[in-house]
């Protein structure tokens, strides 16, 4: 039964990682330069996610990895990180990113459902004996 | 020990039991499902409450009077019958076939199960209890 509490525990760290993720990128929707001051657009991050194996079953986060999609070009020659007038912006929808944080949250919520049941299944073994 | 164990092992205690393991095996791997609902390609699993619950009356008819219920192995169960979701396929592709509805339905049916087996074992116990002190109400 406890094993169960671990499982849906796995769902509500993976979700809040996913979460992370999701609240950097939108963070980071317009950021057109890197740490060190250079013009290099922010790269949407995304989470995979892997049933976990190692350690009893559940899921993992198995990669956080940027996306592929190519930076957004938008002409505005005044701009301080403008290359021949273009400025490339992050490859960041905040729609998408909306979307996504929407599925996180109920993926979470129904995790702690999940764990909300294994108590009150817990409770009631309990009770057997009181 | 003997008095013991013919306490524990007759009417339907034994059968409570089994199904309690059954019960608490079958929420690990339904919390499993959910844990992974939007992992890409996962499968879900679960424990056929059919085939256990066949196994379980095939055991209570072998049963002859005064013998232990056989253990019930849940791991030996066959895979359920029921697969895939059937409203999975159209809408995903990643390859993953759970459905979060399916899984919250099976969740709160196991649970009941289990409450209402976890509230008839009380019962039987009580009786036991009763037995033994020699009061005729159950506490």
């Amino acid at each position: 039964m406890l094993a169960s509490l671990d499982i849906s525990a796995s769902g509500l760290a993976a979700q809040r990682t996913r979460m992370d993720v999701i609240a950097q990128n939108i963070a980071n929707a317009h950021t057109t330069r890197d740490a060190e001051g250079r013009p290099f657009p922010y790269r949407r991050q995304e989470v995979l996610f892997a049933p976990s194996s190692g350690s009893g079953p559940g899921v993992s986060v198995a990669e956080i990895r940027p996306d592929a999609t190519p930076p957004r070009r938008v002409w505005d020659p005044g701009h301080p990180d403008a290359i021949d007038g273009y400025v490339a912006y992050p490859n960041v929808n905040v729609i998408q990113e909306m979307v996504d944080m929407t599925l996180a949250s109920r993926s979470y919520e129904a995790n702690v459902t999940a764990i909300e049941t294994a108590k009150s299944m817990y409770g009631a073994a309990l009770r057997i004996l009181g | 020990m003997e008095i013991l164990r013919g306490m524990f092992e007759v009417g339907a205690l034994p059968v409570v039991e089994r199904t309690l393991s059954f019960t608490e095996a079958r929420h690990a791997a339904l919390a499993e499902n959910v844990a992974n609902a939007e992992t890409p390609g996962y499968l879900r699993r679960d424990l056929p409450l059919d085939a256990f619950r066949a196994r379980l009356i095939e055991a209570m008819e072998r049963r002859r009077p005064g013998e232990p219920l056989v253990p019930i192995d849940i791991r030996k169960l066959p895979a359920p019958t029921w697969g895939r979701s059937p409203d999975s396929g159209n809408l995903r592709h990643d390859g993953a076939d759970v459905s979060m509805e399916a899984e919250q339905a099976a969740l709160a049916e196991n649970a009941l199960l289990h409450n209402a087996m976890a509230a008839l074992a009380r019962r039987l116990y009580g009786t036991i209890r009763a037995a033994i002190q020699g009061r005729s109400e159950a506490s």
